[in-house]
């Protein structure tokens, strides 16, 4: 915490270095100390990621921006805790992989009786029965539009646990390594899931695969 | 098929598909079911990078901001919150019974006329002091004689022809009240002695007498 009390300093107000060529670590750091400009650097560069990242594991906007905000609020206020072991962007998107898997359960605790989800997967999880629309569609746009939601709704419909790994993997591109950490998984769990996420998705997408 | 199975774990464990080994990709491309698999895969990921990526709302910062505000100002204030007055509310009552128990066991008596022998016993055994380890061991003594700790032998304990005539020196009672008393005899390791102990009546009178901060009168209450 010396070194990130000192790197404090070096970007602070009237300090030698900008907010934007800061790395997330002195940021935080100044944030720590009551640098606002530093807080807003660190929303600027993440909300985008964070927001999408959310939003495809609600796949609801309104409510995604919201647990965005949340995430950030988390950073602030948790500021003084923060310790550098690890990446900036693990560290938050591990606090957005929390709030979004938490909402996912309170919604689920709401849902007593789904008329989509009649079944259970191997693993106990409710599974979204979903076919694919065979319908022909006359515009193209329509099309890519139509293959984006059907590709949102096989996402959203995978079970909690899976959702986060593949979209961390395929959506945000993180490695194997970084997942586990935002996970708090073994590497090898990470893999597992991913198999069996991307194996449930092609079950749910086989019209387009 | 288990070299297949390792394949298509190399396959599906690939950052990109030109990233497979050389090894594997020769078998890949000798092999239908993997070089399937790997299509398939490859599908995949097309699609989900396609997706598509949602941005923050232009107003992201702003209500960030406001939120921001609420929090600081609901942690300036949070003992105007309802979980605010439930910790308010549990200090005071754990205050007031830390002072009613401190009161009970005499932590603000004025009375200091207990010696500091006594005083210390008080300290490390609050609760339930021995009656026998205050009064022993007596100190016999032939010269003082005390009559108001002298009491005629009528109703006491223990073997009446081996009694002796045991006398305390008035620094060793002390702390005791004499008044309308009796006696107790009680066998200690010197032998036996008498112990003059006060009336107690429950629900007549009032104990707080009995009790007025003294180590020994509070061991006197509990032997009835």
């Amino acid at each position: 915490m010396a070194t990130v009390t000192h790197q404090a300093q070096a970007i602070g107000v009237g300090g030698s270095r900008s907010v934007e060529t800061a790395n997330d670590h002195e940021l935080l750091a100044a944030i720590r100390d009551g640098d606002e400009a530093a807080f807003q650097e660190i929303v600027r560069r993440y909300r985008n990621p964070i927001t999408n990242f959310v939003y495809r594991m609600l796949d609801d906007y309104e409510r995604s921006v919201e647990l965005a905000q949340e995430t950030f609020i988390r950073v602030y206020t948790s500021a003084s805790r923060y310790q550098a072991n690890y990446s900036f962007s693990t560290y938050i998107y591990r606090i957005a992989t929390n709030l979004a898997i938490s909402e996912l359960r309170r919604r689920k605790r709401r849902k007593f009786v789904s008329l989509l989800s009649p079944f259970t997967g191997d693993d106990g999880e409710p599974v979204e029965i979903d076919p694919p629309d065979s319908n022909p569609l006359q515009d193209e746009a329509l099309i890519d539009n139509e293959r984006r939601r059907a590709v949102a709704r096989a996402i959203s419909s995978l079970p909690e646990k899976y959702r986060a790994a593949i979209v961390l993997r395929d959506v945000e591109g993180l490695s194997y390594d970084r997942i586990a950490e935002v996970l708090k998984l073994s590497e090898g769990t990470v893999k597992s899931r991913i198999n069996r996420a991307r194996n449930l998705l092609k079950e749910k997408l086989s019209a387009y695969v | 098929m288990d070299g297949c199975k390792q394949i298509k774990v190399l396959i599906d464990e690939a950052e990109r598909p030109e990233a497979i080994a050389y090894a594997a990709s020769q078998h890949i491309a000798s092999c239908n079911d993997c070089g399937q698999f790997l299509d398939e895969r490859a599908k995949l990921k097309a699609l989900l990078a396609d997706v598509g990526r949602v941005s923050a709302p232009t107003d992201f910062d702003f209500k960030l901001k406001a939120r921001l505000a609420e929090v600081k100002g609901r942690k300036n204030s949070w003992w105007l919150t309802p979980s605010g007055y439930l910790r308010l509310g549990g200090a005071t009552a754990a205050l007031v019974i830390a002072v009613v128990a401190a009161q009970t066991g005499g932590l603000f008596s004025a009375d200091k006329t207990a010696g500091p022998v006594l005083s210390e016993s008080t300290q490390s055994q609050p609760i339930n002091p021995p009656t026998m380890a205050v009064v022993s061991p007596p100190v016999i003594t032939k010269e003082v004689v005390e009559p108001d700790y002298k009491v005629p032998a009528a109703g006491l304990v223990g073997s009446r022809n081996n009694r002796r005539q045991v006398r305390t020196t008035p620094a060793a009672v002390s702390g005791y009240i004499a008044e309308d008393g009796t006696m107790v005899l009680m066998r200690g390791p010197a032998g036996e002695h008498e112990v003059p102990v006060p009336t107690v009546s429950v629900g007549a009178q009032s104990l707080m007498y009995v009790n007025s901060g003294r180590q020994t009168a509070r061991a006197v209450s509990t032997s009835f």
